[in-house]
């Protein structure tokens, strides 16, 4: 039998292991009082939220979470809170992880998919906000923020099957921009028309009504015309050999010059749907050089052209008759046939495709029947857009062939590969850029006795619009040939300035 | 009609019953959903987030109606649909030592979020329905009161919460531990605590409405941005910056010829070639 003060201790003991035991034993008393000061805390945070202190709420809900980290209430509000302050790195990490409980806060989807929205991540928001479309609660605030998000991806023809049954001016309106976009005038007219009479005095409204008044506009805005007046300096007019020598001996040395040009042109389209425009054109233009009266080249150009819009398509063959003249003495026409596809993908750019057909019969002896022929070519580019409206970079390759008419143009016969690359980009709302360089390698035909020639090309342009119908354009052209038979290699710099009219 | 009746009861007795702080907050509406309204002199209006909660007031909630009140001592009371209650009590002077709370349930069901403050033996938080008296001591609980029945249930969720029949507000009262309930019967003593498991459908109807309101469709930031709700429309959306692929002038057929602009034309550029070669000596064929 143990001693009285051994049984004391044992009994201390037991005490003290039950005791432990007891608190060991009753997790849930610590994790339900976390819990519940956590529910405290970003209730409190809640109500400093609604009073516009947002660094005190997201204080207490910083606390919150910590209090109970698996509290969805509390990162939910969080990522609120965060979201006010533009901090939506963060609101997102707290989103995904109440959105992984499916279905626990229904605005959950819609608050991630904005927050993804803000921060640009446009591809990552497209699954969110969808997810919030289905459900009743948040449908149309997540249809207007997909749309937008829709549009910034470039797919706003993807959104519009999503905002079928949308109902708010927002969802409206973009509604009315995708099938506007897509030249459905009618759906457009349809949805603007709603967001314009439901919210007359907003935003929304107003510039719905601006949409509606172009839709107006542009129905009847079936006549073209274009009008310029340009000065250029033009460091080699004759296209003379860069070889001193050979030039001297052509009697072309120094051949620079300025000359003035004036363009017109009229486009009538007698026919325009969504899906069908035809066109008819005319176009003028006469170079006068202020010394070198014998460069000066006239050219008309009738033209045709019917365009087939379909979806995402449009399908276009275009047929010109031109005819030309060298100071003021006929020197060719010919014809040229024209058709093309352009393919408009969604987030990406445009693709281009064409088939150039033409033929060139000069009536002026010297280069008759020299220079008569048929040139084939085909070619394809890519248009990249770069984010915003006009910007965008440019890729393409063209087969080029020309096909001497007769006999004695052979050696002027060649096969031509080009490629070529550019951009465009407005630097203000009235200033536009564009730059573009391309290469053409030319073979010529045995008969020019294995000449081959590589092109370079360089092209920039500097645009201001000054007002809806006129623009101030600046632009350099290079052009250098370079060919193993140094009668045909020459550089030519071209500046210009000019004035021109679009109405 | 008897929620009507009942309300207007409790309006006068509330008038008549409260204790202390009349013109003071006692506490804020912090989310809600449904109808929500607030009694005051005798007269109703709709709650809002935001609105002011005083003693005295009777907060009745609709179907569906649901309400989450802040107090100033930072205990938080969640209203279920269909209820209705009356702040008895609020006083709050921490440094004074005087803290306590009474809210008298009528109808419907309240989940209680009591405050540390309530840790303090001189701290009182009471909820009281028809047939009950719940005291508890920082704590989360339910009380719920059936009037077709003249039933009230307390349910613990944590802590431990004392609970009386009006009858006796002393003597033969139950603890009520977490997950376990007592039913209080109209002329009758609580009954002995039971377990209740979280699946039993007595558990699950008690806890259910008096979750986090507006848990469905609780606030966000996507409602308030200016875009989304047609304030502001973004640059790019705006009419002028939306490209139309059928619009007249953009028909335009691909560039073929490079340089694209016809400034810059001259006859060699027609004719394809250097036009003094072309039309210089022909018998004169210089190789290099």
């Amino acid at each position: 039998m143990a001693a009285p003060a051994t049984r004391s201790l044992w009994l201390l003991a037991c005490v003290a292991l039950l005791a432990v035991a007891t608190v060991v034993a009753s997790p849930s008393r610590a994790g339900a009082a976390d819990t519940g000061r956590a529910e405290r805390l970003y209730t409190k945070a809640l109500a400093e939220l609604h009073a516009n202190r947002v660094p005190q709420a997201i204080t207490l809900l910083e606390e919150s979470v910590r209090a109970d980290p698996a509290d969805l209430h509390a990162r939910y509000y969080r990522a609120v809170a965060y979201g006010r302050v533009g901090r939506f790195e963060e609101a997102v990490a707290d989103l995904k992880l109440v959105v992984a409980r499916d279905g626990f806060i229904e605005n959950a989807d819609l608050e991630l998919g904005y927050a993804l929205f803000k921060l640009e991540r446009y591809e990552e928001a497209s699954a969110p906000l969808q997810r919030a479309m289905a459900q009743p609660s948040t449908a149309d605030r997540a249809a207007a923020i997909y749309a937008m998000n829709q549009a910034r991806r470039g797919r706003l023809a993807e959104a519009r099957d999503g905002l079928a049954s949308a109902e708010s001016i927002t969802a409206r309106y973009y509604r009315g921009l995708a099938a506007y976009r897509a030249g459905d005038k009618a759906a457009a007219e349809a949805d603007f028309a709603f967001v314009a009479q439901s919210s007359p005095d907003s935003e929304i409204g107003k510039q719905a009504r601006v949409f509606l008044e172009q839709i107006g506009e542009s129905d009847a805005a079936v006549f073209r015309l274009h009008g310029g007046a340009t000065l250029e300096y033009d460091s080699n007019v004759a296209l003379a050999p860069d070889d001193d020598a050979i030039a001297n001996l052509y009697g072309v040395s120094d051949k620079d010059d300025f000359r003035s040009v004036i363009t017109a042109g009229a486009a009538y389209s007698p026919y325009v749907t969504s899906r069908t425009h035809v066109s008819l054109s005319y176009n003028f233009l006469q170079s006068l050089h202020f010394d070198l009266a014998e460069y000066d080249v006239q050219t008309h150009k009738v033209g045709a052209q019917v365009a087939l819009f379909r979806g995402p398509a449009t399908i276009g063959l275009t047929g010109q008759y031109e005819f030309s003249l060298l100071d003021f003495d006929s020197l060719a026409h010919g014809v040229t046939g024209f058709p093309w596809i352009r393919f408009e993908e969604e987030g990406l750019g445009r693709t281009e495709v064409y088939y150039r057909l033409r033929y060139r019969d000069f009536v002026l002896d010297d280069f008759d029947p020299l220079r008569d022929a048929v040139n084939h070519a085909p070619g394809v580019r890519q248009i990249i857009d770069l984010g915003a409206p006009g910007r965008f970079m440019m890729f393409g390759y063209r087969f080029d062939a020309e096909v001497a008419s007769e006999d004695v143009g052979e050696r002027y016969q060649y096969n031509g590969h080009q490629v070529e690359a550019g951009i465009e980009w407005p630097l203000t709302d009235t200033m536009n850029a564009f730059a573009m360089y391309a290469f053409k390698a030319k073979d010529y035909d045995e008969a020019s006795r294995g000449r081959d020639d590589e092109e370079h090309h360089v092209i920039t342009r500097l645009e201001h619009r000054l007002n809806r119908f006129l623009w101030l354009a600046g632009s350099y052209v290079f052009r250098g040939n370079y060919s193993d038979k140094a009668n045909f290699e020459y550089y030519r710099h071209i500046v210009s300035l000019g004035l021109e009219a679009r109405y | 009609m008897l929620r009507a009746v009942l309300a207007a009861f409790v309006v006068l007795a509330s008038t008549f019953g409260a204790t202390s702080a009349l013109a003071q907050d006692a506490g804020q509406v912090v989310s809600m959903e449904g109808t929500v309204e607030i009694g005051r002199d005798n007269v109703f209006t709709a709650a809002t987030v935001g609105s002011p909660v005083r003693v005295g007031d009777t907060i009745r909630t609709g179907n569906p109606g649901r309400a989450r009140i802040l107090f100033q001592d930072d205990s938080v009371l969640n209203v279920g649909d269909g209820s209705v209650l009356s702040i008895d009590e609020s006083v709050f002077n921490p440094d004074e030592g005087t803290i306590s709370s009474m809210i008298r349930l009528f109808q419907g069901k309240v989940r209680a979020l009591v405050s540390e403050y309530y840790g303090d033996s001189a701290a009182s938080y009471r909820i009281a329905t028809p047939t009950s008296v719940s005291g508890v001591r920082g704590t989360e609980f339910i009380v719920a009161h059936d009037v077709a029945s003249q039933t009230s249930q307390v349910l613990g969720l944590g802590g431990r919460v004392a609970v009386h029949s009006v009858m006796d507000l002393v003597r033969r009262g139950v603890i009520i531990r977490p997950r376990e309930i007592t039913f209080i019967a109209k002329g009758q003593f609580p009954t002995p605590p039971r377990q209740i498991e979280v699946t039993d459908d007595i558990y699950r109807s008690l806890v259910s409405g008096v979750e986090f309101p507006g848990s469905g469709v609780p606030e966000g930031n996507a409602d308030k941005d200016p875009v989304v709700t047609g304030k502001e429309v973004p640059v790019d959306d705006q009419p002028g910056n939306v490209p139309v692929q059928s619009e007249p002038g953009n028909d335009h057929p691909p560039i073929a010829d490079i340089p694209p602009q016809e400034p810059g034309k001259t006859g060699g550029d027609i004719v394809g070639e250097p036009i003094p070669v072309i039309t210089g000596p022909t018998d004169l064929e210089i190789e290099f």
